[in-house]
């Protein structure tokens, strides 16, 4: 540009160039003139070093607001009077083509309101416990033996919390231990069996659990105190400020004991402490209360076992504590405790979720997946209308950018349409939520919020889901339809866009692909659930009736009194047999011992657990012995250490029966009277383990839960009615809390459950969104081929022909999508499968089924669609122009 | 000139670019104050200064033709308007008026 090469090979163009970045453009040039012709001088008087150097100041000088100021910010705004006609001309366009607009915002508001109420769930299931206080730093104490099965793992050793806290105060702050108890509750002539832990008076302060009335401090400090939640308050007293009020409880030890509220708990979210394994705890003791219940004092080591929660200093480390739990156990504990006892911890934040080997976690992995394609397939649809409809925008878009509009302007008016969209879905969304939700909470065994009581973050999240949504919907059509050339838009021609077409068909196979998915797997969890449900166990399950709420009174005159209690309820006429037993195979069980034939090694037990039942167990549930009988006959003198074994258990501890078997540990020896054929005791997730009966009435721990009532086949309704009015005048101050074993299995299956309805729902929800997507795209590709529609019917084509030719692209697509779909389902309902012991086998009619199900809607779809078309008189279509 | 005062920096730019006439441009004006005044003013402020009395409307601008020297570049050459003249006037006088007041020195003696 210059001829004076002089400076041009020596200047520092570089500062010149910082300067340009800064300096207003107008200005520029006379100020780098300036700055170029001082610094020539420079060069000349002082030299090219000093000279360098000054041109730099000078520069540095020129970075000040006088020169900064005078740039004139140039963002190009759009202006808000283009909006307004944005919006004016989308509200005309969509009020033109009503059915797409219709569908648009259908599709969306379905997949928003799906997504959010998962969304809903999975947010209440990630905050389970996050409001108890510090809860990054609670753990809950798990004991596994490394020898015999014969731990429950929820069990510690109940001295370990409280020693461990007193030991390493660096380590543990605080420790609370609790063991569960079902109890029986009165106040006048209101009987409830409530659940309640019996535990350490920290129970208020470290969990963090608010108080409406009461000492948080001293609650829990007296023996024969009671804090209640405000649902029992009510439930008694019909308020919430019962302190000081009395309640009677039944002990199991102490007879009827007056005890004092001393607290009500605010009604509390599920959390793992108050709700672990779904007890739903409402009522909590002092550890005093162990007295009363089950007979054990808490610093003992034997035999002594409690839920076990700690919490850990800021500073702590698990391995430190895991480490002084073994050199507790090696110095503290006696013996024949800590023989091959290691303990673990796990942390409560995230316990809800991993506990049960992640079937939670399991459950909201799954249900976030189909709401991502659920949201999928409706912006999918969004998608392909928009394009498919472009051809009625194309003059509006040529007209814009004939006037001067720019490209960028055009895709701003496409995305802000998709925008405004989005947003009114999502408030319709809100709405359907609001009335879905009860429904949907349901569903998945918990309530969910409503709109109202949202939090701020809740709020956010939508707001991104909104946003990202309308922006996937819209950016590819913005920028399709903005990259056209102005003289083809005015054209109103629709380039023979092959790349359109084939993204179109390639969204809606996907649609295809996910549907039929998703179909096939909810087909697939509904039979496995029958089959849990429906599969011969063993045993009769039907006409079988559980009550819970059995007085515990385990001494002979408990036991006395139950006699006599059976023969008051086998004189009703509807009762076929009843049992009193310990366990009902409804997944729990109290007791694991390890077992071996009298004359072997201990050491060579295996564990198993120990069931307890009465002699009439048998005719309740009627199952088959293989040998021997159940017991001693009705009528004669109970043995109490007669003992029954199932078909495993036989197996694994080779007796026969006759045989003595001993109990490790124990010194009574057991006879071995009976062998059942191996039942289902337990859930269907596992295989049958060895299993074996004691009686009732046995020396080393008498006890009893449950009365079994076998109903004669008839009015069931009546029958419960006679058998609940027997109950009251048995047992005039106990509740009678019934079941089915046919409710008490589906809580076996809960998840199971859950996840079949929420497949069903989805599978319904999904078709719908895939149905309305396809009714779209047909509309337009008969709109697009009404000419030639026209012209092969003058050419004699006839009717069918004419639906053959729409109806093959989507038959060709479906195809594609169910070749793609069997083997994927095939992979992920394989492993889902595999978790059970006893499953369904696939079969080839779960993947076809789904195919031509969706098949033969959309069949019917496209040709309802087309009919239109191939019936007109090809005179209209042609006169078209 | 009703509110508009000019600072001192303000005349004394306004002044030079009167004198120079159709050759000022930003660095005439430092070189001018230097020889004229001795006084060593930085380019960036006289810069400002100029594009001020622009917005006060006092000097005017255009850029002036390409030469081979500056490596090519325009100079924005200032002319000073009638609204300067009549400002730098009316100060002139302001300022001689009250010099005036002054008390003068009275000679002493016969």
């Amino acid at each position: 540009m210059s001829n004076d090469t002089e400076h041009t090979t020596s200047t520092p163009t570089a500062w010149l160039r910082v300067l340009e970045w800064f300096c207003p453009a107008y200005l520029y040039e006379g100020i780098e003139g300036d700055l170029l012709e001082q610094y020539d001088e420079d060069r000349a008087t002082v030299g090219n070093k000093t000279a360098n150097r000054r041109l730099r100041w000078n520069v540095i000088r020129f970075f000040r607001p006088g020169i900064l100021l005078r740039n004139r910010f140039s963002i190009r705004l759009i202006k808000g009077y283009m909006l307004l006609n944005y919006f004016k001309i989308m509200i005309r366009s969509m009020a033109k083509r009503k059915v797409y607009s219709a569908i648009n915002i259908f599709g969306l508001t379905m997949g928003i309101s799906f997504a959010l109420l998962i969304g809903i769930f999975i947010a209440g299931e990630l905050q389970t416990n996050q409001q108890l206080t510090s809860v990054d730093r609670l753990y809950l104490m798990r004991s596994n033996n490394l020898e015999a099965a014969n731990q429950v793992p929820l069990f510690s050793p109940s001295p370990l919390a409280r020693l461990i806290k007193e030991e390493y105060p660096t380590l543990v702050e605080n420790f609370y231990r609790c063991s569960d108890r079902n109890i029986t509750i009165s106040k006048d002539d209101k009987h409830f069996r409530v659940q309640s832990l019996i535990g350490d008076s920290t129970f208020l302060s470290m969990f963090g659990f608010p108080l409406l009335h009461g000492n948080v401090g001293t609650a829990l400090n007296e023996p024969r105190s009671i804090v209640v939640t405000a649902k029992i308050a009510r439930q008694y007293f019909d308020r919430t400020d019962v302190v000081g009020e009395m309640l009677t409880l039944a002990t199991e030890k102490n007879g009827n004991q007056q005890y004092t509220v001393t607290g009500v708990l605010e009604d509390w979210k599920p959390n793992t402490v108050t709700n672990l394994r779904d007890m739903n705890a409402q009522v909590f003791l002092p550890i005093h209360s162990l007295k009363d219940f089950n007979g054990f004092d808490p610093e003992a080591w034997t035999g002594v076992q409690m839920i076990s929660y700690i919490r850990k200093t800021p500073v702590a480390s698990e391995d430190a504590i895991i480490e002084a739990f073994t050199s507790l156990l090696k110095n503290k504990a006696p013996a024949n405790a800590q023989s091959n006892l290691k303990m673990a911890i796990d942390g409560l934040d995230d316990y809800h979720l991993v506990s049960d080997n992640g079937l939670k976690k399991k459950l909201v992995m799954t249900l976030s997946i189909i709401a991502i394609f659920i949201l999928l397939l409706a912006v999918i649809n969004f998608i392909n209308i928009t394009i498919g409809n472009s051809n009625v925008r194309l003059k509006e878009i040529g007209v814009r950018k004939a006037i001067g509009g720019i490209r960028e302007q055009v895709t701003t008016q496409f995305l802000s349409e998709s925008l405004v969209m989005t947003f009114v879905a999502t408030a319709l969304s809100l709405g359907l939520y609001e009335l879905l939700r009860t429904y949907a909470g349901n569903i998945v065994g918990t309530s969910l919020l409503s709109v109202i009581e949202f939090p701020v973050s809740y709020w956010l999240f939508i707001g991104v889901v909104m946003l990202a949504t309308g922006i996937a919907a819209g950016i590819y059509p913005a920028f399709f339809l903005a990259s056209y050339k102005t003289l083809e838009s005015l054209k109103g021609k629709l380039k023979a866009g092959k790349g359109n077409i084939a993204l179109s068909r390639s969204l809606i196979s996907i649609q295809f692909l996910l549907a039929i998915g998703v179909f096939t797997a909810a087909i697939i969890i509904t039979q496995q659930v029958s089959y849990f449900l429906e599969k011969d166990l063993g045993y009769d399950k039907s006409m079988v009736l559980t009550v819970s709420s059995v007085p515990r009174d385990w001494t002979p005159e408990g036991f006395n009194r139950m006699d006599a209690a059976k023969l008051q309820f086998q004189q009703v006429p509807s009762v076929q047999s009843v049992s009193l037993s310990w366990d009902i195979p409804n997944g729990n069980f109290g007791v694991v011992a390890e077992l071996y034939r009298q004359g072997k090694q201990p050491e060579e037990g295996v564990g198993m657990p120990i069931l307890m039942a009465d002699e009439d167990y048998r005719d309740t549930y009627q199952f088959n012995m293989l040998a021997g009988t159940f017991f001693q006959p009705k009528g004669q003198v109970q043995q109490p250490d007669d003992m029954v074994i199932n078909e495993s258990a036989q197996k694994a501890l080779q007796v026969q029966v006759g045989d003595k078997v001993q109990l490790k540990g124990v010194p009574i020896a057991f006879r071995v009277v009976g062998v059942m054929k191996d039942f289902n005791f337990f859930s269907l997730h596992q295989q049958v383990k060895p299993l074996v009966f004691m009686n009732t009435r046995n020396n080393l721990f008498p006890a009893f839960r449950y009365f079994s009532f076998r109903l004669q086949p008839g009015n069931i309704a009546q029958s419960v009615e006679d058998v609940e009015q027997r109950w009251k005048e048995v047992f005039p101050n106990d509740p009678f809390e019934y079941a089915f074993m046919d409710q008490n299995l589906e809580k076996l299956y809960k998840t199971e459950i859950q996840m079949k309805k929420a497949a069903g729902f989805a599978t319904v929800l999904m078709l719908l969104i895939v149905l309305l997507g396809v009714l779209g795209l047909a509309s337009q590709s008969v709109t697009r081929r009404t000419r030639e529609i026209g012209i092969r019917k003058v050419l004699g084509a006839s009717v069918s022909n004419v639906l053959v030719l729409i109806a093959r692209e989507f038959i060709w697509l479906i195809t594609v999508a169910l070749l793609v779909a069997i083997p994927l389902t095939y992979y992920f309902v394989e492993q889902w499968l595999s978790a059970f012991a006893y499953r369904i086998d696939l079969q080839w009619w779960m993947f076809v089924l789904p195919g031509i199900l969706v098949f033969t809607i959309v069949l019917l779809v496209v040709s309802g669609q087309s009919l239109k078309a191939a019936l007109s008189n090809p005179v209209e279509s042609l006169r078209i122009e | 000139m009703g509110k508009e005062f000019l600072g001192e920096f303000e005349e004394l730019v306004l002044t030079m670019v009167g004198v120079l006439g159709e050759d000022a441009y930003g660095n005439a004006i430092v070189t001018e104050i230097k020889d004229r005044v001795g006084r060593d003013v930085n380019l960036s402020a006289v810069h400002v200064t100029l594009y001020r009395l622009e917005d006060k409307g006092l000097v005017k601008s255009h850029m002036g033709g390409a030469t081979n020297a500056r490596g090519g570049r325009r100079k924005r050459i200032f002319t000073i308007t009638n609204a300067g003249l009549a400002m730098l006037r009316a100060m002139k006088e302001a300022r001689m008026d009250l010099w005036k007041l002054i008390p003068q020195l009275k000679i002493a003696g016969g």
